[in-house]
């Protein structure tokens, strides 16, 4: 009785309706923003927002988030969250920057480079949470303040200037329409959709998130993958920093500051909880997608950059406090 | 008794602290191959804990374990599992927002496309595997797709149950408490389980509190207090007050 088909029949007939099922999605609620939102962006600016050109700029501003967002629910599923993200952005920006400024790092270099560099900067992340046990969120405390520290102290207020075409193209250059940054970060989304979803990797995470104990007794190398999370977090990190860039064909000190929020709340708004174990890939991109919208939305309406940051704020805390409500009322 | 060989496990004066805690004080074990043996004795006299040091999750302080006469260093659950030591855990070790499946499998899955962690596990043997170990237990769950947080606790303790049993080497079964929080018809189900593994001839170490339960899966009784194991008895020369005489500590002697 209990063979695959009896397993496949009753999971349309177990779990009710196709509606109550769309209900327990996880990031059914930010689909729903985002309807709604759109609807109410479109009705107030009328033709700007809702044009072809306009979602383009949604999507290249989003990019960044997006690259970065993957690492972000990568982390969360094992219960951490990484918020020195802005500040390996800016390191990388000083370091790959300077090096092809001042002609000592060959062009051919700088995609690697970028990558590698955030990935050690990831990767002291991930030492002082697994091997030192510092919290997740105080350790890269820590590092958003000393990383953007150092890029500061390097660059002082130079700006890396007359950066190499691969990089200008990275942040630029469109093929069929859509900009390449976009592209990139689709591209690592659907391979972020796959690692969380198919891979061994995505259920030892979950597994951490849920219950380190049990995964610990099962043999999953929970230190390794765990501190695994934040050397991809930094190597994405370092992606990014290629696309901002590239996009401003210059770095300066201030390169990444505040994407961390960004990408925080995208992340949590899409459905993966902020405390582990449960994450969703999609929910991530629509999150991020939604941010990018409301920023656009309130920039069109004429909302100034203050008051972005008082609504993306507030946003977190109300996703969050919304995740801890379906925690008690739901189980899991 | 079948002295042939070495005995499969010996642990020798095993010592574990918890700060001031003394949880273990010398604890000493011997079992030999295809036996089972009941580990019983009050709240708190060591039983998870001397449990969790063979399984390597809470290696000891200090003492020897054998394995087959070879002194064996456990000191992480991965050591024991390559020695091939499988413990079903008291406080039920699972991954609540994965599902049936990935629960029985977790740590051990069967690989569909092997690289390294981002292997890709073989998800249909997986749902079918476990389909079968469930089919065997005889516990119906509904919809083996759900997360495990929604299941009854006696299913919880069939996922916990059906993991342990299916890796694929397991020279030692280990159980703590695997009647616990059960209703009466589950209660059964495990305990024929755990005849029939005994009649397969897998050595097996069961933590109880249920004398009952210990009286029917048992070959021997091995009685802790205080940390140590005061008395080893064959459960079929014993009744259910001698043990529990023994867990309280009426009765000094220990016998062979
Ligand atoms: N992780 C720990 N930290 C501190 N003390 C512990 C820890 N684990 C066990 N102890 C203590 O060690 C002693 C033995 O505990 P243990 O869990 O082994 O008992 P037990 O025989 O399994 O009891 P029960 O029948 O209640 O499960 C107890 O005094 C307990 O409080
Ligand atoms: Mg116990």
């Amino acid at each position: 009785m209990n063979g695959p088909a009896g397993g496949a029949r009753n999971r349309f007939l177990g779990a009710g309706g196709t509606a109550e099922r769309a209900l327990a999605l996880p990031f059914f609620n930010v689909a729903v923003a985002i309807v709604v939102l759109y609807a109410v962006f479109t009705a107030i600016t009328g033709e700007t927002f809702n044009t072809a050109n306009n979602q383009i700029t949604i999507m290249r501003a989003a990019a960044v988030f997006l690259i970065l967002g993957v690492g972000q629910t990568f982390a969360m599923t094992t219960g951490g969250i990484d918020i020195s993200t802005g500040s390996m952005i800016g390191v990388v920006g000083a370091i790959v920057g300077s090096g092809l400024e001042l002609g000592w790092m060959d062009p051919i270099y700088a995609i690697p480079s970028a990558i590698l560099v955030g990935a050690v900067l990831g990767a002291f992340n991930g030492f002082n949470i697994t091997v030192l046990g510092v919290p997740p969120l105080l350790a890269t405390l820590g590092t958003f303040v000393a990383y953007r520290g150092f890029t500061q102290y390097y660059m002082g207020v130079n700006l890396v200037t007359g950066l190499p075409d691969v990089v200008v193209a990275v942040g630029r250059a469109s093929v069929l329409g859509l900009p390449v940054s976009v592209i990139v970060a689709l591209a690592i989304a659907v391979l972020g959709w796959f690692v969380l979803n198919r891979t061994l990797y995505g259920r030892y995470i979950t597994a951490i998130g849920s219950n380190p104990s049990a995964a610990e007794a099962t043999r999953i190398n929970v230190k390794a993958i765990t501190a695994s999370t934040y050397v991809i977090q930094g190597a994405l990190a370092g992606v990014a920093a290629l696309v901002l860039m590239g996009r401003l064909d210059s770095a300066s000190a201030a390169m990444g500051e505040g994407v961390e929020l960004h990408v925080i709340a995208a992340v949590v708004l899409g459905g993966t909880y902020l405390f582990g174990g449960r994450s969703t890939m999609i929910g991530t991109l629509l999150g991020v997608y939604l941010i990018g919208m409301l920023e656009n939305g309130l920039i069109q309406t004429g909302a100034g950059f203050f008051v972005q940051r008082i609504i993306l704020g507030l946003l977190i805390i109300a996703a969050v406090a919304l995740q801890l409500q379906q925690r008690r009322s739901g189980p899991g | 008794m079948m002295e042939t060989g070495p005995p499969l496990l010996e642990v020798e004066n095993i010592e574990k602290r918890f700060g001031g805690v003394r949880a273990l004080q010398g604890a000493s074990l011997s079992i030999a191959e295809g036996e089972t043996v009941a580990l019983v004795g009050d709240n708190g006299a060591g039983k998870s804990t001397l449990v969790k040091a063979v399984a390597g999750v809470q290696p000891a302080d200090s003492g020897t374990i054998r394995l087959r006469g070879r002194e064996v260093a456990i000191r992480s659950a991965k050591d024991a599992g390559a020695l091939g030591v499988e413990v079903l855990y008291q406080d039920l070790a699972l991954a609540n927002t994965l599902d049936v499946a990935a629960n029985v499998f977790l740590g051990d899955e069967p690989l569909w496309l092997k690289l390294g962690w981002f292997s890709v596990p073989d998800t249909r043997r997986m749902d079918a595997e476990t389909a079968a170990t469930l089919d065997r237990l005889r516990i119906d769950i509904p919809d083996p797709k759900r997360p495990v947080a929604n299941l009854s606790g006696g299913q919880r303790q069939a996922v916990a149950i059906g993991r342990t049993i299916h890796r694929g080497r397991r020279e030692l079964l280990i159980l703590d408490e695997p009647t616990a929080a059960l209703g009466v018809e589950e209660v059964r189900k495990v305990l024929a389980l755990l005849r029939s593994l005994r009649d397969e001839g897998q050595t097996m170490i069961i933590v109880s509190h249920d004398l009952e339960h210990v009286f029917q899966v048992s070959d021997r009784i091995a009685v802790m207090r205080q940390g140590r194991v005061q008395a080893v008895v064959r459960t079929s020369e014993v009744t259910k007050t001698d043990i529990v005489r023994l867990i309280v500590g009426d009765i000094e002697d220990a016998v062979a």
